[in-house]
């Protein structure tokens, strides 16, 4: 049996499978887009092997960068779409069915794309993989990312593989549907319970992840709906996804009103400065707000109920917004230095510490985009996902 | 078993920095890493001449506190950072990922990159150095003065970090975290 034929066995592999795609203007865009990202990112990589972490503007003060923002955006937009993708299989919701498939691969490839960024984010790898299974430490949430994210990676594919082969996948669904769920919820714990940050201790940014990952899933939902589904068999899916993202994008909204009403009432130090920080940016305003959340929720309220175009512009601007959120996540706990908070210590301390990334950590971050789609282009060149 | 900590007589500093020399010698901390395993803080003067407040001038010499319930142990992902004999927070260089989420999560900024190793690095109460020799003492303490530290082990009742902490008032820094520094200034 030929290796193909083997493995035609267990994945949907496309009868003829070719790299070269249509020349149309959508597929030209896309191929010349992808090339540029992956050359900036080729760029970041060299920056790296030739200066090591001094190529990153990160300091004592500022120990996590752009990479770390990069990393979580990926991630959450990984989670999230699977999470959806894995509902819709295990709650059988028809609807959503068109575009499972390829939202299940969608999601692995933004994992692969995360953990591009972090390859480079941290800086032993390799010994990261060994101590973690040999040595790992069960009170640390990274080390429960290593744990989830496995998990979800495999339950994700056993998912695709038996809904492809037309077979029962509920039992993997729900799997994928957990482990998902707590990666995100993981991910957003590492800042969650870093108890020395009084703006960042507590619940708050487990549950924002959790929401904007699954926002972010369905943002991926409605992009991959606009360009791939040709005929009307998602309009019904398109409401779904307008009516979670109206009930998510308020959540979130009234999330960050609480938490930023609580610190301006309180005045708490530690908090009252982040809040300060960030309200003067516009990065939060302008983006993680106004892209982020609001664009997509007043398209979703407002927009012709069944129409994907709007949406998918809404939701294009709606990833910009949580990549500007992930960068004001990392931002905030990090901005007010802990030698301020520390007891008489240090002349003058410095009342925000001051960050902006490097060429080599923008080259990394933007350009594991390009990573992401260059895996897309394959996924869909080499596996039956319509 | 030994747990070691140190008492500070931070009134007695006189910010000569002999500390933060020793420390550099003994452990090998690079030149130009100021401020970076142990340091010295300190608060100027505050108002306008003549209106001067003394109250206010102060030196408060710290390092890492080898914490009993250390945040920095608690969110290492590979079990780098680890306790050694003696309750003291080491760091195991060849487990060390680089993650930098202990740098994040000590409250007191005790821990920093070393630039050689590209590990993350911190005192070790000169476990690994002078008290593998054998030796009683820090080198902060040997070298210091105006006798500002005291380091022992806080559960022999006969140390002199024990008699200390028995006679005279003492603070941690930042107890409302639950950390249970080990570091305590005596007023």
């Amino acid at each position: 049996m030929a290796l193909k034929d083997y493995i035609k066995t267990y994945l949907p592999l496309r009868d003829k499978i070719s790299l070269k795609p249509e020349l149309n203007g959508v597929n030209l865009l896309f191929i010349v887009a992808s090339l540029i990202l992956i050359g900036v990112y080729l760029y970041g990589v060299v920056g790296f092997l030739l200066h090591g972490h001094h190529a990153y503007n990160v300091s004592r003060e500022h120990p996590w960068g752009f990479l770390v923002s990069a990393y979580e955006f990926f991630v959450a937009l990984s989670m999230g779409t699977i999470a959806i993708a894995a509902s819709a299989v295990f709650f059988d919701i028809k609807a959503l069915k068109p575009i499972v498939k390829r939202a299940l691969i969608f999601g692995l490839l933004a994992l692969m794309a995360g953990f591009a960024v972090f390859l480079f984010e941290i800086g032993h790898p390799i010994t990261m993989i060994i101590y973690t299974a040999l040595s790992g430490h069960p009170t640390s949430a990274l080390f429960w990312l290593g744990v989830f994210y496995p998990l979800t990676m495999l339950f994700t594919f056993l998912t695709f593989i038996f809904y492809s082969a037309g077979k029962n996948a509920k039992i993997f669904a729900m799997l994928t549907l957990i482990f998902a769920n707590s990666s995100i919820l993981t991910a957003g714990s590492i800042f969650g319970l870093l108890n020395n940050n009084p703006f960042a201790s507590g619940v708050f940014y487990p549950i924002e992840f959790l929401l904007s990952g699954i926002l972010g899933g369905i943002f991926l939902f409605a992009i991959i709906a606009k360009f791939f589904i040709k005929d009307d068999s998602f309009k019904e899916g398109v409401l779904y996804l307008k009516e979670a993202t109206i009930v998510i994008a308020s959540l979130l909204l009234i999330m960050y009103l609480i938490k930023f009403l609580t610190a301006i009432y309180g005045n708490m130090p530690g908090k009252i400065e982040v809040v300060e920080t960030i309200f003067y940016s516009p990065r939060f305003w302008l983006f993680e707000l106004t892209f982020g959340i609001i664009i997509p929720l007043v398209v979703a309220i407002w927009g012709r109920k069944d129409q994907i175009g709007m949406f998918c512009m809404a939701s294009v601007l709606g990833l910009i917004g949580l990549m500007a959120a992930r960068i004001n996540v990392v931002e905030a706990v990090q901005v007010v230095p802990k030698q301020l908070m520390k007891i008489r210590e240090y002349q003058l301390p410095p009342s925000i510490t001051h960050y902006s990334p490097s060429l080599v950590e923008w080259s990394i971050g933007i350009g594991a985009i390009g990573i992401f789609m260059a895996l897309l282009f394959l996924a869909e060149r080499t596996l039956k996902l319509d | 078993m030994a747990r070691y900590g140190m008492a500070l007589d931070y009134k007695n500093c006189i910010n000569c920095k002999a500390c933060e020399v020793a420390c550099k010698e003994e452990n090998g901390v690079l030149l130009g890493a100021d401020k970076h395993r142990i340091w010295v803080g300190q608060n100027e003067l505050s108002g306008e001449w003549p209106m001067l407040n003394m109250s206010d001038a102060s030196f408060l010499p710290s390092q890492c506190q080898h914490c009993e319930e250390a945040p920095c142990q608690e969110v290492c992902p590979t079990n780098a950072t680890y306790f050694a004999d003696g309750g003291i927070v080491m760091v195991d260089s060849d487990k060390c990922i680089l993650c930098s989420y202990c740098m994040n999560a000590c409250p007191y900024d005790a821990r920093y990159v070393d630039d050689r190793t590209m590990t993350v690095d911190k005192c070790t109460f000169c476990s690994d150095t002078r008290l593998a020799r054998g030796e009683t003492t820090t080198a902060c303490q040997a070298t210091c003065p105006t006798k500002v530290r005291i380091f022992g082990d806080l559960d022999d009742p006969n140390s002199e970090i024990s008699k200390v902490l028995r006679e005279r008032e003492h603070f941690s820094l930042k107890s409302h975290l639950g950390t249970k520094p080990k570091l305590f200034y005596l007023i």
